[in-house]
């Protein structure tokens, strides 16, 4: 409980901080909600030249979508930390965090605040919203809660998996390669995971579970799989923090220092 | 041209070994890139299962499109951008302003540096995917991929030209993001990188065709396709110089106009 205190307090001086350049703050607001739109248009271009793809309408697409901007957005607006690790690893700013008495992990996620993230979260309700709207889904309050706990659920597996990744580059390698592939991959989770080969979809759904954030949740809610199926995303995001886990101890373990 | 060769040369060298410095960064860029390549063919595949040609393309064709155009991103992309937005923001262009270089001319010879070893990579990855799964032969006949190589270079040429005026942006706004972002999704859009221009409503197509992007993307891939043939593709390559020509001009206007804003922040 002290630590979700202490992450709010660095929150809050990251914030004033942010706001002292008044034009930026705006900027970055608006970059976040410019980033998703390139994607978009490939869906609504792509869909306006065939409008079922695999059994799929586009509007069942864009919940995929949303729930993907969605889980981005909060990762880029709290923790952003989690991102330029192995950057903070090679600039020799990583000792920093161990020489002071507060756990390494909240250090980490309260470093900054990136209210791009606002834009692309919001992007992602908006259009989630949208879809379900134009969709004409029947809702009860079972299928509201269950939207609820994949929203944030599905968040937790972003953050985790891109904290998993950057870590992973700062033991392997000190270079982003690593979190730039598995960056990549998080595309994939944007589309129905039917359309992956087995493997693929396999690892979507353990390993990296992109499509536990999207796919899963979505489809229950659209009635196209059946309510059991929505288990696997629990399942992923406590397997998604203790890999991370094991990747981060393993990370402090190898650690070495990029100084001298 | 000898001495213009070897002042600049320095630069191109350097970035070619900042680029090949961590070997395991080097492996891992064309992973990047074998991953976004297959979720285009993912994607395509499940589309030409319920039909066998889209807007006037069929299989091999717009696989061999989205490889050419994943290509062409991958060899100068957002990387070269925000080194220089970077630069402009943390004010370490002071250093490169006070050499008694020209700017523009070293920023493009850096380009052609990280371009030569990104495009090696991605020409590798992008070469053996297109071997297996597309049969090369119909198209790879020497006269028309030898004015493909020269549409690719004019396509590299504007590319850096655009990506240069988008970075000299930072000028004016202290947020890279922002000005990446806007640039990204009207060259995207604009040049046909997204999908192809055909699939785009009529006064898009119009549009387009008079705007510079198109030039970067979309015209080469016609060449190699084969999709313009015979005195067409000379007034293609005419088109694509004029705008190399009048953007790298632009550009040049553009710097002299907003390097008096220079402002940097502390010291």
């Amino acid at each position: 409980m002290r630590s979700v205190g202490i992450f709010f307090q660095m929150m809050s001086a990251n914030l004033r901080g942010l706001m002292s350049f008044k034009v930026d703050f705006l900027v970055s607001f608006f970059a976040g909600l410019l980033s998703q739109t390139i994607g978009l248009l490939f869906l609504g271009v792509l869909f306006g030249n065939i409008p079922i793809v695999g059994g799929w309408n586009v509007y069942e697409v864009a919940v995929l979508y949303s729930y993907m901007f969605f889980g981005e957005g909060v990762l880029t607006l709290f923790f952003q930390g989690t991102n330029g690790l192995w950057r903070l690893v090679r600039m020799g700013q990583f000792d920093q965090f161990m020489t002071r008495p507060l756990p390494i992990t909240l250090q980490i996620y309260g470093l900054n605040i990136n209210l791009a993230g606002a834009g692309t979260a919001i992007t992602g309700l908006v259009v989630m919203f949208f879809s379900f709207y134009k969709l004409q889904l029947s809702w009860n309050l079972l299928k509201v809660l269950l939207l609820i706990v994949s929203l944030i659920l599905g968040a937790m597996i972003r953050v985790n998996i891109n904290f998993g990744s950057s870590a992973m580059s700062m033991w392997l390698e000190g270079s982003g390669g690593f979190k730039g592939v598995v960056e990549r991959i998080y595309e994939m989770g944007k589309y129905p995971l039917d359309i992956y080969p087995k493997a693929f979809r396999i690892v979507l759904l353990s390993l990296i579970p992109y499509a536990a954030i999207s796919y899963v949740p979505a489809t229950v809610l659209m009635g196209k799989k059946p309510l059991e199926y929505f288990l696997i995303l629990p399942g992923a995001t406590l397997l998604c923090i203790l890999i991370r886990k094991y990747i981060f101890f393993k990370a402090m373990q190898n650690y070495e220092g990029a100084g001298n | 041209m000898k001495r213009f060769l070897k002042r600049y040369g320095g630069f191109t060298r350097c970035a070619i070994e900042e680029r090949m410095a961590y070997k395991a960064g080097f492996l891992m860029d064309g992973v990047f890139q074998l991953v976004g390549i297959l979720i285009s063919i993912f994607i395509w595949r499940v589309l030409f299962q319920e039909q066998s040609t889209i807007q006037g393309y069929n299989w091999d064709q717009m696989i061999l499109y989205a490889l050419i155009t994943a290509m062409l991103n991958a060899t100068l992309n957002f990387r070269t951008e925000r080194g220089l937005s970077e630069k402009i923001i943390d004010g370490s262009i002071v250093s490169d302003l006070t050499k008694p270089i020209d700017f523009q001319n070293m920023s493009f010879f850096r380009a052609l540096g990280e371009s030569l070893v990104e495009g090696g990579i991605s020409i590798l990855v992008i070469g053996v995917t297109a071997w297996l799964l597309v049969d090369l032969t119909e198209y790879l006949i020497p006269v028309r991929m030898l004015l493909f190589l020269v549409s690719l270079i004019l396509a590299f040429l504007l590319k850096f030209c655009l990506a240069y005026m988008g970075g000299l942006m930072c000028f004016y706004t202290s947020n890279g993001y922002g000005v990446v972002y806007l640039r990204q999704v009207i060259t995207d859009v604009f040049s046909g990188a997204l999908l192809p221009l055909a699939f785009f409503p009529g006064w898009f197509q119009k549009l387009s065709g008079v705007l510079p992007f198109q030039a970067s993307v979309y015209l080469p891939t016609q060449i190699f396709l084969g999709r313009i043939s015979g005195a067409e593709v000379a007034w293609t390559l005419t088109l694509q110089a004029f705008w190399v020509v009048a953007m790298w001009i632009l550009a040049k206007l553009l710097f002299r106009f907003a390097v008096r804003k220079v402002t940097i922040q502390g010291g």
